[in-house]
């Protein structure tokens, strides 16, 4: 089911951040949102996840399990990899399947070693991994890919489309050659 | 802790000595003021009584588990009020009750309803807990909201947040708070013991020492707690740094 969103409008402190913003998000689809900063994407993304409630406007066909990668990488930092992936997709997947997992991503030899000991590289490849090994119908990433090298990028994006085949993706990102090879489609935003 | 911490330490227990076996020898009456070199010469026979071992099986069962009780419901307490705001509101009467109310004048109405063997272990519990609950409280309000919210998302049960974001996030404090509580345990426990006089404590003992005027003992026995308290402290708290190392490799 498709996600439609129509005549969203939301403001803070009197600043009209979305006004009346209509888009389509197609199921099974990839769409990359892009635009400035203060456009209103996080915001859009915070409506979405139910985070933030809107002044006006409504979602249609919004899914009850949605994988997200935020801003940040919210990692539980004392816990290992598995266990912060486990946390969310619980015995779905064993350890041995997502430390294979995580190597197509490019993390080897992590096992058991606590998360606050990789580098913001490292713990944004294993915000992804929870996010993608999620059993969920929508991924939401939230400028997911940002301060990955460009080679660790491509490895991730195209692990990420190998995984996202079928799920409805949002994401939000600034790099048009990103939006470009990882989208299906894109909506750009413009600041109001 | 570094050489230079131990050799200052040590000198400052070693003054404290020198003022206090000073002030002995200047009173010179024993019964008044027992000299550290007699009350360490004392801790070296007492140990060799028939009641000491008892004395401290008894007193050490009874704070421990009044302690490890408290501990308990200390933590379940704090993440029930920081869970739901009502059992904070609740608990606020309670414990502020317990923190101002003297422990002496506590320990004097307990004895009204409790007989003198249970009193160690309620009278601990009563004085540890609102510092394991204050302490959990607090580490779970400043829990990162974001990480909360990332547990929502993701449908994590309550028992696996428990597990992966509370535990660790109160670590410290519940640390600190057991640094605290395991004091304040041999504090109330033996004064209920010296009060209520059960038998074949070392609450009993002391309480003796004093009426017979045996101030070397008095004094060996007070020794003899804090060495307690302080054994008591350091293994604790080395069981609970086991603990949490053993949930980090979950």
């Amino acid at each position: 089911m498709d996600i439609v969103i129509k005549g969203l409008t939301k403001s803070f402190d009197g600043r009209r951040v979305l006004d009346g913003f209509d888009a389509v998000f197609p199921e099974g689809k990839i769409t990359c949102l892009m635009g400035d900063s203060g456009c209103g994407k996080t915001t859009l993304l915070n409506i979405l996840l139910g985070f933030s409630e809107p002044d006006a406007g409504v979602i249609e066909g919004m899914p009850g399990k949605v994988g997200v990668v935020f801003q940040e990488d919210r990692l539980c930092e004392d816990f290992s990899a598995a266990s912060n992936i486990m946390l969310a997709t619980g015995r779905r997947y064993s350890k041995s399947e997502i430390y294979r997992f995580l190597e197509k991503l490019g993390l080897s030899g992590i096992e058991g070693q606590p998360v606050r000991e990789f580098s913001g590289g490292m713990k944004r490849r294993v915000a992804i991994a929870r996010a993608l090994l999620f059993d969920c119908d929508l991924i939401v990433l939230d400028e997911a890919f940002k301060g990955l090298d460009e080679d660790t990028k491509e490895l991730v994006l195209d692990c990420a489309r190998e995984y996202c085949a079928g799920k409805t993706v949002v994401s939000v990102t600034h790099d048009p050659n990103e939006a470009q090879k990882f989208g299906d489609l894109i909506i750009r935003m413009e600041k109001k | 802790m570094k050489h230079k911490d131990w050799i200052e330490r040590f000198l400052a227990v070693f003054v404290l000595l020198a003022i206090w076996q000073a002030v002995a020898m200047a009173i010179a009456q024993p019964l008044l003021l027992a000299s550290p070199v007699q009350v360490i010469a004392r801790l070296g026979t007492i140990w060799m009584e028939p009641e000491f071992f008892g004395a401290v099986a008894y007193s050490c069962s009874r704070i421990a588990v009044g302690f490890l009780l408290s501990f308990a419901l200390g933590i379940v307490l704090g993440v029930l009020a920081g869970k739901f705001h009502v059992v904070e509101v609740l608990l606020w009467p309670l414990m502020l009750a317990v923190k101002t109310v003297p422990v002496v004048a506590i320990i004097l109405i307990c004895l009204i309803w409790m007989t003198s063997s249970q009193l160690t272990a309620f009278i601990v519990m009563l004085m540890v807990v609102p510092l394991i609950y204050a302490n959990t409280l607090e580490a779970i309000k400043s829990t990162d909201p974001k990480i909360i919210q990332m547990a929502q998302t993701f449908h994590v049960p309550f028992a696996k947040r428990l597990i992966y974001i509370y535990l660790p996030q109160i670590r410290p404090f519940l640390v600190s708070a057991c640094s605290v509580s395991l004091g304040v345990s041999w504090k109330s426990g033996i004064a209920a013991e010296v009060l209520s006089i059960p038998h074949g404590s070392i609450g009993e003992l002391m309480h003796d020492a004093k009426v017979f005027f045996v101030t070397v003992d008095l004094l060996a026995w007070t020794l003899i707690v804090v060495l307690l308290s302080l054994l008591f402290e350091k293994a604790f708290l080395m069981l609970l740094d086991l603990f949490f190392k053993r949930l980090e490799k979950l």
